[in-house]
């Protein structure tokens, strides 16, 4: 019995980390993106045309890789696009925000349409298979939980500490940080501001357009509208939760998604909750997580604020 | 001519040229959208002319294009009320349908077969569930500082699955559809044009942009736009900050409440779980592009009314997917924001050099 139990343990935290993947990158780009100053409320839409792109790569040329480039290229294009009206424009942030959500919803949905029009069977692609680590995929316990994944995750994984270790570490991530404290300060020190905000903003996006094509090629399969349900409002709720750091922010991500994985996991195993309250859950940590942080903020000083040369 | 006469001149050129702009970039959004249609071999101008068709074609579907801009001047209001106290309110879609389920539980109730108080009922009950479920995140926001904008918009997916509970068991009709039972006639919003679906709630909705303009005028009304110009300034005024988020967000979660109301008690007749197309997404754009003023609302409301009743008909006629009106919706805020960069460069221009 008990090696039953811990094989379920193991089941829900493995499951738990391929759930968190796709909401963890979308944080990590939007984390980069908020560290410059500007808050991207489009995750949700970039993921969207980021699940589409990714899918329709991979379709058509059986590749992932391509699949994924076009994802990030996509999703990359919208961001710039906010970065456009936001940066250049100083357009409201929350906004522009909210027009590449609802315009990457609608492109998403529509572009599929209008490449497949209505099928009885929906077009599909083969999962992306997983990759065991040699050596370490068969360690007990850890093995199946962090070795025993696609691709992706092991991705995830090192854009943790590689985000950590660009935004602290590194040059571009010093004026990145300076951009979104103090961009005037950062202007008298010779940094281009405009420059270094469509960057971060750019960079975000492409990282939110491979959190969308989880969906897409890891996940399900295939295209849905919405299929990404959610997930980019989840990943801004990991920024804000994770105080704008790349570990606290994984964290998030890892409880979000064992909460998610234990749902889903009693839904199939039965029980007599219905199935709409277990499915609540993922929605309601991020607001749970956001009310216990209560107080402790973090954020850029300059988050949201659209910086004009010359203006006091 | 005095200096002064020919600076306001151009002033009044700006002026002249700034009215335009927002119409000029929303051109711009349908030259975009198709674009995107004609590079996959739709053509476009037959396209159109059926979107135009199915809006104005018959009296029946202006009938359906009044009754679509029921419910998005109504959403397009509640967000509106919201953003003039910059409380991002992105869940109107989840308070319409919490006030589609008020309405529902007065008209399948005993209280549903009474004349005269049924639609009244239905109307303050729907009002009350939207008005609920939208202090929730302002409490949320008042007591653990959570940010409106990602609650909201989080508690739309809760709301959806908390309908979908109920139409699959407890209010459930017999039968195999997740659908609720049939509200009684006494409930139903009587048609005011026969030969159309248009009904009486179309005259709630103009009652509501006429009561939140002199909103406005009121002492609250007023401490709600203080709150929303300048925060600290209305704290330094003595202003309750807290009151006014929730009288804000209650106010905007009543009025997504009874556009949900209204779709039961004047469209279907019966809550289902797919009983709003995105009005309350919609009405995030509404809001924005009519600059939070009830006029302004209006007139987006009707237009995106005309788009969506157009684009059905689209979809039904030459199989553009129903998508198309959406992604030009979002266009049109796209274009009108960039169209903003324009006026701001022709004003400068205009102030010759002072920069």
């Amino acid at each position: 019995m008990a090696g039953e139990a811990e094989a379920l343990i193991i089941g829900i935290i493995a499951s738990g980390i391929r759930l968190s993947t796709p909401v963890l990158f979308a944080a990590l780009g939007e984390k980069i993106a908020e560290r410059s100053g500007v808050i991207n409320l489009g995750v949700e839409g970039m993921m969207l045309i980021g699940a589409f792109s990714g899918f329709m790569g991979t379709y058509i040329t059986g590749n992932y890789v391509v699949g994924i480039v076009m994802a990030m290229a996509s999703a990359a294009l919208l961001a710039a696009l906010k970065g456009f009206m936001s940066i250049s424009i100083r357009a409201n942030q929350l906004a522009a925000g909210l027009a590449i959500w609802l315009l990457g919803t609608g492109l998403a949905a529509l572009l599929y349409r209008l490449a497949f029009g209505v099928r009885t069977a929906a077009p599909s692609v083969e999962l992306m298979p997983k990759i065991d680590i040699p050596g370490l995929s068969t360690a007990p316990g850890i093995g199946p939980i962090l070795f025993n994944h696609d691709p992706l995750v092991y991705i995830a994984f090192l854009m943790v500490p590689l985000t950590h270790y660009f935004i602290f570490k590194t040059n571009l991530g010093l004026k990145i940080r300076t951009v979104g404290e103090n961009p005037k300060q950062a202007d008298a020190l010779g940094v281009n501001v405009y420059k270094i905000r469509y960057f971060a903003v750019i960079l975000g996006g492409a990282l939110a357009g491979i959190g969308g094509a989880y969906f897409s090629l890891v996940q399900t399969g295939y295209f849905l509208e919405n299929v990404t349900g959610g997930a980019g409002w989840i990943a801004l709720a990991l920024v804000i939760f994770g105080r704008w750091k790349a570990y606290w922010i994984t964290i998030g991500a890892f409880i979000f998604g064992v909460v998610d994985s234990f749902q889903l996991g009693l839904q199939a195993t039965g029980t007599n909750v219905p199935f709409q309250f277990l499915l609540m859950l993922p929605y309601l940590i991020p607001i749970g997580i956001l009310a216990a942080m209560y107080k402790k903020t973090g954020a850029p000083a300059a988050l949201a604020i659209p910086y004009k040369r010359g203006e006091r | 001519m005095s200096v002064t006469s020919v600076l306001s001149q151009t002033r009044n050129k700006v002026k002249d040229v700034k009215f335009f702009v927002p119409f000029a970039s929303a051109s711009l959004a349908f030259v975009v959208g198709a674009i995107i249609l004609g590079s996959t071999g739709v053509d476009v101008g037959n396209a159109y002319s059926v979107m135009l068709r199915g809006a104005f074609g018959s009296a029946f579907s202006f009938g359906d294009v009044l009754l679509k801009t029921t419910s998005l001047l109504l959403t397009g209001l509640a967000v509106s009320v919201a953003f003039k106290c910059k409380q991002w309110n992105i869940g109107a879609e989840g308070q319409l349908y919490m006030g589609a389920l008020g309405g529902t539980l007065v008209g399948i109730s005993m209280l549903g077969a009474v004349p005269g108080i049924a639609i009244f009922a239905t109307i303050l009950l729907s009002f009350i569930f939207g008005s609920l479920f939208a202090l929730v995140p302002a409490g949320l926001k008042v007591k653990f500082g959570v940010n409106e904008v990602i609650s909201t918009v989080l508690l739309n997916f809760v709301a959806f699955l908390f309908i979908s509970f109920l139409l699959h068991g407890p209010i459930k009709a017999p039968g195999f559809n997740p659908y609720s039972p049939e509200i009684f006639d006494a409930s139903q919003m009587p048609i005011i044009f026969p030969g159309t679906r248009l009904h009486a709630g179309i005259i709630l909705a103009a009652l509501a942009a006429v009561g939140v303009y002199y909103l406005w005028k009121t002492k609250v009304g007023f401490e709600i736009r203080s709150v929303g110009a300048n925060i600290k300034a209305a704290r330094y005024a003595g202003m309750n900050i807290s009151k006014s988020v929730f009288v804000t967000l209650g106010i905007s979660g009543g009025l997504a409440g009874v556009a949900g109301g209204l779709l039961v008690s004047g469209v279907q007749h019966l809550l289902i779980e797919g009983i709003s197309p995105g009005y309350g997404f919609v009405a995030v754009i509404i809001a924005l592009l009519g600059r939070q003023h009830p006029i302004g609302v209006a007139i987006v409301a009707f237009f995106f009314s005309v788009l969506m009743t157009g684009s059905e008909t689209m979809y039904r006629s030459i199989g553009v997917p129903s998508a198309f009106s959406m992604t030009l919706q979002a266009l049109v805020l796209v274009f009108v924001l960039v169209g903003e960069l324009f006026v701001i460069w022709l004003s400068r221009r205009n102030r010759g050099g002072v920069h």
